[in-house]
């Protein structure tokens, strides 16, 4: 190859950027020719020479002089300027400054209320799709441990309930369960789930035939503003008199706007429909959840491990009055030691059955209308529709501000770009 | 997960004189540095990086974060110094024959190493003196790929960013550049003097 192509590939060989092969053209033609040799290797020293400059210091005062600069090409801002706001006197730029802002907040609050008007709208007719196409009446779910629900009973509960619909939802309620019974004891012909006797760890097998249910409600009721205190007392009332208790109770609030009550209630559970029915009729029902689950299997199946278990501990007992040395006996008692912790497992597990079995969980929330114009007593006297009108439209601007605050910042951005191209050309031509 | 240096940047870019800040430390010496050698004298040199890191403060928005930062303010500080030589065309400021305005004050304050004794600093401030004449004797096109290759350690690919070459282009570009400034060192006799060049030169081809 000739010299001036190989000459071609020296700084790149000596960057080692060079592929393979050029290098390897390099090296072979380099060993050849003593004078490219000697260019490679004063290119080599040029390159050192070069990279052994380094950096020079910057002069004096340079970077504060750039800030300097800097600060200043950011200081003024392109709109005001044009719109000659920088040549008001202070207090004049103060009242344009605020002008400005009314104005800005009055537009945006009168958007702001056109713009949430329409979610509630939408919001509305949500809730109506919610709570049934039949009218008032709410949605039952009812699901009952994988049992089929009888026609007749199923009626029943599509019947609407209506406004005052307590009873028959409660009734409904009440049947949803009914059915479970009769399928698997027909004997026990009842409209209403026998009480269930608290249970024995030896209980009979006969006895068991009782359907065990877990049974748990979830409702929801609408109070208005005013009474949402005395319906808080009236719940615990009806469940202590029942004999059963509050497990939970809290306070929310919803949008930070709407108060509400929420309870976990454990009823005994021969009570449950009765007090269903009691708490739906203190206020408007917007939705209701009942569900059962059927352990009966699960009781009867501790049950019978415990029974055997306890069969177990009695041997090991007797075994132990006849070891004949130490060894055994320690032997015995590790068995014995492992089926008594078993034991109390299984027990542990019986007691839980029952407790979740005889006493039913009713989880309420209680809360206000959503909309203040429905059931809220008018307040009366012109200042506190003022002050109502002037919090109302404050809290619209506030939330209008904070959802609009990322445009704005990106409208700031944009026109920031906008000047600075703006002032790019002025400079540029 | 974005960088320090591109948190910075985007702080920057959304008004944050802080962050700029940041960067412009970050760069600055490199930046003046690029200058320096492109323009070949102080005074120049820190008009240009200044005027660099300005335009990079107004047109920071039009940074996409395509390229990594300091690709773009070499960008922007070698289009500068380009732009400004052209437009001084040959009257360049400094040339071999004439020692160049303020640069003595830059380099000798560079080198004052307390291990050298002064004739040694003198020799070596010597040598750079005349690397920095051979620089400046270069086409600018070859200078801004020597000096950023050589003296700002950039990479090939770098390289092809910042100056929007192919790779091609600027490893021919490079190894001309390199040539041109190994003659101007030899006849600064900084490399071994050629002894019988021509005649095997000559028998090579």
């Amino acid at each position: 190859m000739k010299c001036e192509q190989v000459v071609e590939l020296f700084s790149a060989y000596l960057d080692q950027e060079a592929t393979a092969e050029e290098a390897a053209v390099v090296e072979r033609h380099i060993a050849s020719c003593a004078a490219c040799a000697r260019d490679l290797a004063d290119l080599r020293r040029t390159i050192e020479l070069c990279r052994s400059v380094g950096e020079v210091e910057m002069p004096e005062g340079f970077h504060e002089e750039l800030m300097r600069k800097l600060n200043e090409k950011s200081a003024p801002r392109g709109l005001l300027v044009r719109l000659g706001f920088d040549r008001l006197r202070q207090p004049y730029r103060a009242a344009v400054a605020v002008a400005a802002v009314i104005v800005v907040s009055f537009g945006l609050t009168t958007l702001a209320n056109w713009v949430p008007s329409m979610g509630s709208r939408k919001a509305g007719t949500d809730l109506a799709s919610r709570y049934g196409a039949r009218g008032e009446s709410p949605p039952e779910t009812v699901m009952a441990g994988g049992g089929e629900i009888p026609s007749e009973a199923q009626a029943k509960m599509a019947a609407p309930p209506g406004m005052g619909g307590g009873a028959d939802a409660s009734d409904a309620a009440q049947r949803s369960s009914a059915p479970q019974i009769a399928m698997k004891a027909p004997a026990a012909n009842v409209a209403m789930p026998q009480p269930v006797p608290p249970i024995e760890p030896d209980l009979g097998i006969e006895e068991t035939l009782d359907r065990k249910l877990i049974k748990r409600a979830d409702l929801q009721i609408e109070v208005s503003k005013d009474k949402m205190d005395e319906t808080g007392r009236k719940v615990v009332t009806v469940v202590e008199m029942a004999k059963g208790f509050v497990q939970t109770s809290s306070m929310f609030t919803d949008d930070g706007k709407y108060r509400g009550l929420s309870f976990a209630l454990r009823v005994p559970e021969e009570k449950f429909g009765t007090i269903l029915g009691e708490l739906e009729v203190m206020g408007k029902v917007l939705s209701k959840h009942i569900e059962s689950e059927d352990v009966t299997e699960r009781f009867i199946d501790t049950q019978a491990q415990l029974k055997n278990k306890e069969r177990q501990e009695q041997r090991l007992l007797e075994i132990m009055g006849k070891a004949n040395n130490v060894g055994e006996l320690m032997q015995v008692e590790n068995e014995l030691n492992r089926v008594r912790s078993e034991v109390d497992i299984l027990k542990g597990r019986m007691k839980y059955l029952q407790g979740a079995t005889s006493y039913s969980t009713i989880t309420l929330t209680v809360r206000e209308p959503r909309d203040d114009t429905g059931t809220g007593p008018l307040l009366p006297g012109f200042a506190d529709e003022v002050w109502r009108a002037f919090m109302r439209t404050f809290k619209g601007m506030a939330l209008f501000l904070a959802r609009i605050a990322p445009y704005a910042i990106l409208i700031c951005v944009g026109w920031m770009v906008y000047a600075r191209m703006g002032r790019g050309k002025q400079t540029g031509s | 997960m974005p960088s320090p240096e591109e948190v910075l940047v985007r702080r920057a870019r959304v008004g944050n004189s802080d962050a700029f800040e940041q960067l412009v430390l970050a760069y600055e010496r490199r930046v003046y540095n690029l200058a320096f050698r492109m323009m070949g004298n102080a005074e120049d040199a820190s008009d240009v990086a200044q005027e660099a890191f300005l335009r990079a403060f107004s047109s920071l928005s039009r940074f996409r974060g395509d390229c990594s930062f300091s690709t773009w303010i070499y960008r922007i500080v070698s289009n500068i110094c380009l732009d400004e030589l052209r437009k001084r065309g040959r009257q360049r400021v400094s040339s071999l024959d004439e020692p160049v305005e303020g640069e003595d004050g830059e380099m000798s304050r560079q080198v004052a190493d307390p291990a050298a004794g002064p004739e040694e600093v003198l020799q070596r401030t010597e040598t750079r003196d005349r690397i920095h004449d051979g620089l400046a004797s270069l086409q600018e096109a070859q200078r801004v790929i020597v000096v950023l290759r050589d003296i700002q350690g950039l990479s090939y690919e770098e390289i092809s960013a910042v100056l929007g070459l192919s790779l091609g282009t600027v490893k021919s570009r490079l190894n001309r550049a390199r040539m041109a400034l190994k003659k101007a060192l030899e006849a600064a006799e900084l490399l071994t003097p050629p002894i019988v060049e021509s005649s095997e030169r000559g028998a090579g081809r």
